[in-house]
C-alpha cells in the first residue's frame, strides 16, 4: 500500500472506532484508491476466515451436559441460600445494602403515585398526539395505487415535536410516528376481517391472478400432486407452527431470541410473514387456511395482521420499513451510507460488526423483504389501506438503487452495490410493476443489465464484480438466476445454462455428503429459481432438495417443526431465517406461478 | 416445550437456574444451554480443529458453568461471563497440554508435520481437470492460517471476530486492556491477510 496514512481499516471494520475517526476514515476512502483497495482486501480476508465452516455439537454432548445438570441441583428451598454471599463482605457493605433496601422500599410506597400521575401524563399527550396526526394524514389526498412517484407535497408533513417533550420517557420506539391505516386493526372482531376481495384487476396476468391459487385448497392439492411433493405438507403445517409461537406480541419475529441479530428483526420478521402468506393467509382472510387448516384460519388471519402492523409502523416518511440505525435513533452524521454498519443477513458480506448500538443498519435486507410482504399482503387481500404504504416503499426501493443498477446495503451506499441485496429487491419489483407502480419497470430494466455485466460466461453470477465470489459462486448465481427468471417471467438460454450448473451442487445433508456444507440461502434461491425454470434439471433438484429439507427438520422437544441453523448464515438470521428459509422452499410448489406450464 | 423460557433473556434464564427455589432450573439451563452450545462449541473448534477436543472442552466450560453459578454478577453480561468461564477451560487445557507435550518424545517434528497437513489439503482439493474452475475457499488453508498465529492473537480473533464480541467484552474476558485487543486483533488479520496474498500470487 503507498498510503503513509496508516489508517486502523481493521478497527475500523469492526465498528471499534469513535465517531470523529470513522468520518476522517470515511472521508479518506473516498478519496484514496490505495487503502479502498486495502480495505477491500481487509474485508474479504475477514469474510474469508468466516466463510470455515462451523461444526454442528454431535446429540450426544448435550445429553453428557445435562446429566452433570442434574448432578449439581440447584439448592434447595429450605437452605439461606444468601448467608455465604455475604460472608466475605465487609460489614459496612451488609450496612449499606440494608440500607438501601429500606430506601428502596420507602420509595415503592412515596414514588410510585407520582410515577403513575406521569405516565399518565404521558400516554394522554401519546393519545394526542397520535390525534394530531390521524388529522393530518386524513388530511392528505389519498394516493391512488397506480400513483407513479410519490411527489415530495403529498407525502405526510413531518410531526413537530412538542418543546420541552424530549425529557419524557416515550415509551414507544422513536420511529412509530404514523399512526397504524384504518383496516389493519388487530382488534377488530374475527367476522368483521372476513371482507370480500375485490376483483383483480388485471386477472390476465398470471402473476398475479396466480396469488388467488394460494387460497385455493384443490389449486394446491393439484400443484403437490403434479410435483410429487404431498409429503412436503405435514413439513410446512409443523414450520408453521413453530414459526406462530415465535411470534412477539408486538407481531415482530426477534430474530436475537433464536440466534439471530437484532438489526435484522424486519427482515426475519418479513421472512416469517412471506411463509404465511405462501400459505394463503393474509392480513383480513384465512384463504386456503379456511379449508386445509381450519382451526389455524383465524389463529393466522390474527397473526398476519400482527405481523403486517408491525411491518407499518417501522416505515418511516420516506418509505423505508425498518430503522436505520439499531436504537432508531437518526443516523449520526457520515455514518449512513457508510461501508461499515452491520453484516448482511442472507448472502452478502459475512464480516460482522460487534458493539453496534447507535450504529447504522444495512437495511436494505430489512427494506427489501418487507416490502415483499406488503406487496403480496396487498396483492391478496386488496386493502385500500395498504396502498400508500406499498406505494412508498417501493419508491424508496426505487430511489435506492445505484446509477448502475444495483442495490448495496443503504441508500446511496460508496460500493457499488452487490447482487445478493439486488437480488431480494427484485421481485418486489416485478410485482409492483405489474400492479402498475410507476418507475419500476425501468428500476426492472437497470437491474437486469447490471446483473448481466456481473454474469460470466459460465453463467455464475459474481457479487459486486464479475467472478468475485466472496463466498463462492453457488448461492450469488442462483440467487441472481431467480431475479432474472423472476423479472422476465420467462426462461433463456443463460438459465438453462445456469439451471444445470445448479444441479452440480445439489443441497445435501452435511452428515451425509461431509464435503456439504449446508446453506438455507442456496437451498431457497436454488429451489426457486430451478422451479420456475422448470424441466429434467429441476426435476433431480426436486427430488433431492425436497428430501434435504424433509430430512433435517427438528422432529421433537421445544423446537419441533424448525429447522437448525447450522449454515454458513445462521449466526445471522439464526432458527427464525433458517426456519422461515426452508418453509419458503417446501412452500415453492404454490407460491409463485412456474413458467413452463403453457404461458 | 418451553415457550416460556424462549421469552426470557440469558440473564433472567440464568438467574432462574440459580435460584434457590429451584423450579424450572433444569429446563432454563437448558435452554441456555441451546442458546450457547454451538457457540462455545465453535469457540473450541476455531482454536482446536478438532471436534472431540472441543466437545470436551465445551463439557467443561458448562460445568464450570454450574459449579460457579453462585459467583455470577447479575451487572455482567451472561455471554461475557460465560466466556470468561470458556477462557479459563482452554488456559487450563493449554497448560496440560504444555506440560504432556515437554513429557513425550521430543521427536515428533510439528513443523514437518504441518507442512505435509498442508500439502495433503492442497492436493485433496485441487479440482478434476474436466471441473469447471471456480473460486472455492480451501478451507484446509483458512485452518493453517489461524493456526500460526500466536495463541493469544487467535483467541482475540476469535472472540471479536467470529463471536462478535465487542472490543470491550473481549478485554474484560482476557483481562487485557482495550488496546491490546485492537493490537492483537488488527495484527492477526494483517498477518492472515498478507498470507492469502502469498498464496495467490504463488
Amino acid at each position: 500500500m503507498k498510503c503513509d496514512k496508516n489508517y486502523d481499516l481493521v478497527s475500523y471494520l469492526n465498528n471499534e472506532v469513535t465517531t470523529g475517526e470513522r468520518a476522517e476514515i470515511e472521508a479518506h476512502l473516498l478519496d484514496c484508491p490505495d487503502c479502498r483497495q486495502e480495505f477491500a482486501a481487509l474485508k474479504a480476508t475477514i469474510g474469508r476466515l468466516k466463510s470455515i465452516p462451523p461444526i454442528t455439537p454431535s446429540p450426544a454432548l448435550k445429553t453428557r451436559i445435562m446429566e452433570q445438570v442434574s448432578r449439581f441441583q440447584p439448592q434447595p428451598v429450605h437452605t439461606l441460600w444468601f448467608i455465604p454471599r455475604f460472608s466475605y463482605v465487609p460489614a459496612w457493605a451488609v450496612s449499606v445494602a440494608v440500607h438501601l433496601i429500606i430506601f428502596a422500599g420507602l420509595s415503592i410506597i412515596f414514588i410510585r403515585p407520582v410515577q403513575k400521575q406521569q405516565e399518565k401524563t404521558i400516554s394522554i399527550r401519546l393519545a394526542q398526539r397520535v390525534e394530531e396526526e390521524k388529522k393530518l394524514l386524513d388530511s392528505s389526498p389519498g394516493l391512488p395505487l397506480v400513483a407513479g412517484e410519490i411527489k415530495p407535497e403529498e407525502r405526510e408533513p413531518a410531526v413537530q415535536r412538542p418543546a420541552g417533550e424530549d425529557d419524557i420517557p416515550t415509551p414507544l420506539p422513536d420511529r412509530i410516528k404514523r399512526p397504524i391505516p384504518e383496516g389493519i386493526i388487530v382488534t377488530r372482531p374475527v367476522d368483521g376481517w372476513k371482507v370480500k376481495l375485490k376483483p383483480v384487476p388485471d386477472r390476465d396476468d398470471k402473476l398475479l391472478a396466480h396469488f388467488n391459487g394460494r387460497s385455493n385448497i384443490k389449486t394446491r392439492r393439484e400443484l403437490l400432486q403434479k410435483y410429487q411433493a404431498g409429503d412436503t405438507e405435514p413439513a410446512v403445517k409443523g414450520g408453521l407452527n413453530w414459526l406462530a409461537q415465535a411470534q412477539s406480541p408486538d407481531g415482530a419475529w426477534d430474530g436475537s431470541r433464536y440466534g439471530g441479530r437484532k438489526e435484522y428483526q424486519v427482515a426475519l420478521s418479513s421472512l416469517s410473514l412471506l411463509c404465511f402468506l405462501a400459505d394463503g393467509h393474509n392480513h383480513i382472510s384465512g384463504g386456503a387456511a379456511a379449508e386445509s387448516r381450519p382451526e389455524r384460519r383465524d389463529t393466522y388471519t390474527a397473526l398476519v395482521n400482527r405481523g403486517i402492523k408491525f411491518l407499518l409502523a417501522q416505515q418511516d416518511s420516506d418509505g423505508l420499513v425498518g430503522p436505520k440505525t439499531l436504537n432508531g435513533k437518526p443516523a449520526r452524521p457520515n455514518a449512513e451510507g457508510g461501508q461499515a454498519g452491520s453484516p448482511a443477513l442472507i448472502g452478502g458480506d459475512p464480516v460482522t460488526y460487534s458493539g453496534m448500538r447507535d450504529k447504522p443498519v444495512n437495511y436494505m435486507y430489512n427494506h427489501g423483504l418487507a416490502t415483499l410482504c406488503l406487496l403480496e399482503d396487498y396483492i391478496m387481500s386488496r386493502d385500500p389501506a395498504l396502498e400508500r404504504p406499498v406505494n412508498q416503499a417501493v419508491s424508496f426501493i426505487i430511489s435506492a438503487q445505484n446509477a448502475n443498477g444495483g442495490w448495496g446495503y443503504t441508500k446511496g451506499s460508496p460500493t457499488a452495490g452487490d447482487s445478493s441485496v439486488t437480488a431480494w429487491q427484485i421481485p418486489s419489483l416485478k410485482l409492483a410493476q405489474t400492479l402498475g407502480i410507476g418507475g419500476a419497470a425501468e428500476s426492472l430494466e437497470k437491474a437486469k443489465n447490471w446483473l448481466n455485466s456481473l454474469t460470466n460466461a459460465d453463467g455464475f453470477v459474481g457479487y459486486s464484480a464479475p467472478e468475485q465470489y466472496p463466498n463462492g459462486p453457488y448461492g450469488l448465481s442462483a440467487a441472481g438466476m431467480s431475479g432474472q427468471l423472476f423479472m422476465d417471467q420467462s426462461s433463456s438460454a443463460l438459465s438453462e445454462l445456469q439451471a444445470h450448473l445448479l444441479t452440480k451442487r445439489l443441497p445435501h445433508l452435511q452428515d451425509e455428503h461431509p464435503e456439504t456444507e449446508s446453506d438455507f440461502y442456496y437451498t431457497y434461491w436454488g429451489t426457486l429459481s430451478m422451479f420456475l425454470q422448470g424441466g429434467k434439471d429441476w426435476e433431480t433438484w426436486n427430488k433431492n432438495t425436497k428430501q434435504t429439507l424433509l430430512k433435517s427438520q427438528v422432529r421433537n422437544g421445544s423446537y419441533a417443526g424448525s429447522w437448525v441453523p447450522d449454515d454458513k448464515w445462521g449466526y445471522f438470521g439464526g432458527r427464525i431465517y433458517a426456519t422461515s428459509m426452508a418453509i419458503l422452499s417446501l412452500q415453492v410448489y404454490y407460491r409463485y406461478p412456474a413458467l413452463t406450464d403453457g404461458r | 416445550m418451553s415457550p416460556l423460557c424462549s421469552d426470557r433473556s440469558d440473564q433472567e434464564l440464568f438467574l432462574a437456574y440459580k435460584s434457590p427455589t429451584g423450579t424450572g432450573a433444569v429446563a432454563a439451563f437448558e435452554e441456555l444451554l441451546n442458546r450457547y452450545q454451538q457457540k462455545v462449541l465453535n469457540f473450541f473448534y476455531r482454536l482446536t480443529f478438532n471436534k472431540e477436543v472441543a466437545e470436551d472442552l465445551t463439557q467443561d466450560t458448562f460445568t464450570r458453568l454450574v459449579q460457579s453459578a453462585r459467583e455470577y454478577q447479575p451487572r455482567a453480561a451472561f455471554k461475557t461471563f460465560l466466556f470468561s468461564l470458556a477462557r479459563n477451560a482452554w488456559s487450563d487445557y493449554r497448560r496440560c497440554e504444555e506440560n504432556r507435550r515437554k513429557s513425550v518424545s521430543l521427536e515428533t517434528k510439528v513443523g514437518d508435520d504441518a507442512d505435509a497437513e498442508l500439502k495433503d489439503f492442497i492436493k485433496s482439493d485441487g479440482p478434476a481437470p474436466q471441473e469447471i474452475v471456480v473460486q472455492r475457499e480451501n478451507i484446509g488453508l483458512l485452518k493453517k492460517y489461524l493456526d500460526n498465529l500466536s495463541p493469544e492473537q487467535r483467541i482475540t480473533l476469535e472472540l471479536c471476530v467470529f463471536q462478535e464480541l465487542s472490543y470491550e467484552e473481549a478485554g474484560m474476558i482476557l483481562e487485557i486492556p482495550l488496546g491490546t485487543v485492537k493490537t492483537r486483533v488488527s495484527a492477526a488479520i494483517m498477518q492472515i491477510k498478507k498470507k492469502m496474498e502469498i498464496q495467490i500470487n504463488k
